[in-house]
């Protein structure tokens, strides 16, 4: 069996969080900044509010088919023909954001570390582990996740520890200059980052808990964390950097570890993005294995095989990453895989909790 | 279990055989200095790299070499260590960025900046402004086989240990320039007779030398302003004779400083900014002995070191508006907390013509305080009589 019944509440913590963190962490908040300048982190605060009513919906629509999985009631909301289609796009959307994530941090580490190293062995051997997590079952994904929990606490650690010392406060003040149009501007971008908690819409019935309103509680406290770790690395970031110098550092985190001076360790961003990069296998392998199951329940039952599956989507993802050395296409993928997450993870959940109560159609309460 | 473990264990293979370097192999860079030629402008880098000659012995015996590299830009210099015999150098541990006076007067920022994005460079390591030949960091004093160079990053760490100077590090030396308020004091350290000695500091701004510099007593004042601690700094001098008091020296160390900016809106267009500086101090030598150190005399003492603190400290501060340095940071903090008023400012034509005003504010904590009641009433006294608080006016 691919999933048991036997997810708890915790370990979907833990999936979410570390799903919903990935390689951008090093780039908070850059893009985030471009309108609302120091006052970025209010567009942080603000993405990470509206991705909490995206939850919302999620798990309403979840909670009227509570005994499903989206694959599995999207054809009773939407029909077989657009319930097909739609399994294959959210499909081809985690296989898409699977491949963005490993791209992108492989940049960073041929960027940063290992700057000799072939492109085709970092990439290859991130997404070989992503596929080979991906191919068990969901009890074991959400077993191993829980073990890179502690190394995302040490990432966080560092974080923090970079972030002390030298720096000034002024920077943060004074608030809300830029105006609120700015802030809402910048939302967007912001809202970007929270991208991951879609993962309840396929997970929601396999949550073991007593009540439902566990798996809300659950969602909101691992949204919750998310926001409140973009906001320290955001705080940290305006602590150390003008808005003046904001505009010209792109990946503000890689330069306050590198700046950070301890005896004990001489270079704390070799240290953490060496560690961080268990915390982006998660987001890789988390995205591979829906990509497969959204897949599997298009496919005639025959060639259902989950493992297999995993594998040539990640295959798949591995050739078209080949190309992704170059990092301008990376940076110009990234709109467009922007694009497809509003559509995927805000819209289409949206559009089905209305047609849903439109046609009257409820699931029986557990 | 099995595979968990296997996994976590595979993450190790990104380690990454193309990467390898070599230990034996590796021409760390210990300095690296930046000096440009006064007729030709071209560049010279030169590298230090110290290594360890017979190292195996359990401990070795440090030999520090030098690689003068020169070019038309530092990149195009720094490039040619790749055809060179004693490379491949890494920079992953430089212990200091040294800059000769030219190098450092002439846009240094525009030179240094490929070094933010260059990967293994250690940007975290400070900056100082060197006066002194290069070579004469590489030879060995004859009686303790040491190298000057090291004793330079002992030297430097110590300075902002101590608060004399607070280090600039390649990495704010080279963002500086993208914050138009980003203004500082460079040091400039000396090197003669064997000795190193911090002589006074160029004043930057936004990442160009400004053209002013301060010594090393408007340095000192400089920091009481911003509140740096001053760590294990004992500080000396004498009261200058306007004081009234002939050839009183006097020495103390800082407790603690807590610092304060007040902007005050007068009728005129441009603000008053006052700066308030508490100093708690433990003195050694107030010219009288410390043992005995009484509340009266203390009291008038202390009065006696404010006024000639205001003084010296308004002299610091006419030599940064002079400059348009604004390493007081007052900048910064009406941009923060008088947002409005920093609207209508032009700060970079009116900064050098607002009115600052230090007010110093010095306890000295060792007093013998059996007179604490006779103190007071003293107090009292001193603010009456018009040969204290005429003196005071700061």
């Amino acid at each position: 069996m691919i999933h048991l019944k036997q997810l708890s509440t915790q370990q979907l913590i833990c999936l979410v969080i570390l799903t919903q963190v990935g390689a951008h962490v090093l780039s908070i908040p850059y893009n985030e900044s471009r309108n609302s300048g120091n006052d970025a982190w209010m567009s942080i605060l603000l993405g990470g509010l509206i991705a909490q009513v995206v939850i919302l919906i999620i798990y309403w629509l979840g909670k009227r088919y509570p005994s499903q999985s989206l694959p599995q009631y999207v054809t009773s909301i939407l029909g077989i023909p657009l319930g097909v289609v739609l399994n294959l796009l959210f499909a081809v959307y985690c296989a898409e954001s699977s491949l963005v994530v490993s791209v992108t941090y492989a940049s960073v580490i041929v960027r940063w570390l290992l700057l000799t190293t072939p492109w085709y062995i970092i990439l290859g051997l991130l997404i070989a582990i992503a596929a080979y997590i991906a191919s068990s079952p969901l009890r074991s994904i959400a077993t191993v996740t829980q073990s890179i929990m502690f190394m995302f606490l040490v990432c966080l650690a560092i974080v923090l520890i970079s972030g002390s010392g030298k720096g000034d406060m002024r920077n943060i003040l004074p608030i809300g200059t830029h105006g609120i149009g700015a802030v809402f501007k910048d939302a967007l971008p912001a809202l970007w980052l929270y991208a991951g908690y879609e993962l309840l819409l396929y997970v929601f019935p396999f949550v073991r808990s007593y009540k439902q309103k566990s798996i809300i509680i659950a969602m909101s406290i691992a949204n919750g964390l998310t926001t409140l770790t973009y906001l320290a690395i955001t705080f940290v970031v305006t602590y150390k950097f003008s808005e003046g110098q904001m505009n010209y550092i792109s990946e503000p985190m890689v330069f306050i570890l590198r700046q950070f001076n301890w005896p004990v360790v001489q270079s704390l961003d070799i240290l953490f993005m060496t560690i961080w990069l268990a915390v982006i296998a998660v987001t890789v392998y988390v995205y591979l294995f829906l990509s497969a199951r959204y897949l599997a329940s298009v496919l005639p039952s025959g060639i259902r095989k989950h493992t297999l599956l995993v594998w040539i989507i990640a295959g798949i993802c591995y050739v078209i990453g080949l190309w992704g050395d170059h990092r301008e296409k990376i940076i110009r993928f990234s709109v467009y895989h922007n694009f497809a997450t509003g559509v995927m993870v805000i819209l289409v959940p949206v559009l089905l909790l209305l047609i849903s109560f439109m046609r009257g159609k409820g699931g029986v309460v557990r | 279990m099995k595979r968990m473990v296997l996994c976590i264990l595979s993450l190790l293979l990104l380690s990454g055989c193309w990467d390898r370097l070599p230990l034996r192999d590796l021409q760390m860079i210990d300095a690296v200095a930046f000096d440009r030629n006064e007729e030709t402008k071209d560049i010279a880098v030169d590298l230090i790299v110290t290594s360890l000659k017979r190292a195996g012995m359990g401990e070795g015996e440090p030999i520090a070499e030098q690689t003068e590299l020169e070019g038309k830009s530092v990149i195009e210099a720094v490039g040619k260590s790749e055809y060179m015999d004693q490379g491949p150098f890494s920079a992953v541990n430089t212990r200091v960025f040294l800059m000769s006076e030219r190098f450092a007067s002439d846009r240094p920022v525009k030179e240094l900046e490929f070094l933010l994005h260059a990967p293994y460079t250690s940007i975290n390591t400070p900056v100082v402004i060197f006066k002194g030949e290069i070579n004469d960091l590489i030879k060995y004093k004859v009686s303790n086989r040491k190298a000057p160079i090291e004793k330079l990053n002992t030297f430097i760490r110590s300075l902002d240990a101590n608060g004399l100077i607070q280090n600039v590090s390649m990495m704010e030396f080279l963002t500086s320039q993208r914050d138009s308020l980003d203004d500082y004091p460079m040091p400039v350290v000396n090197y003669a007779d064997t000795k190193f000695e911090l002589e006074s500091a160029m004043l930057y701004h936004a990442g160009l030398y400004t053209g002013g510099r301060l010594t090393r007593e408007q340095l000192r004042m400089l920091m009481f302003m911003i509140g740096v601690d001053q760590g294990k700094q004992r500080i000396t001098g004498r009261l200058s004779e306007s004081s009234g008091v002939q050839n009183l020296t006097y020495g103390f160390s800082v407790k603690s400083v807590h610092n304060r900016y007040h902007a005050q809106q007068d009728s005129g267009r441009l603000p008053k900014m006052t700066i308030d500086v508490r100093l708690n101090i433990s003195v050694f030598d107030i010219g009288e002995n410390i043992e005995t150190l009484k509340p009266t005399y203390s009291h008038k003492m202390q009065q006696l070191l404010i006024t000639q603190f205001n003084r010296e400290a308004n002299v610091t501060i006419q030599a940064l508006q002079k400059a348009n340095c604004d390493a007081l940071g007052i900048g910064k903090h009406l941009r923060a907390y008088h947002p409005k008023l920093w609207k209508s400012l032009d700060w970079r034509n009116d900064y050098p013509n607002m009115k600052i005003e230090p007010r110093f504010n010095i306890h000295i904590l060792n007093t013998d305080g059996f007179e604490e009641i006779s103190m007071k009433e003293e107090q009292a006294d001193n603010y009456a009589a018009p040969l204290f608080s005429a003196r005071n006016i700061g």
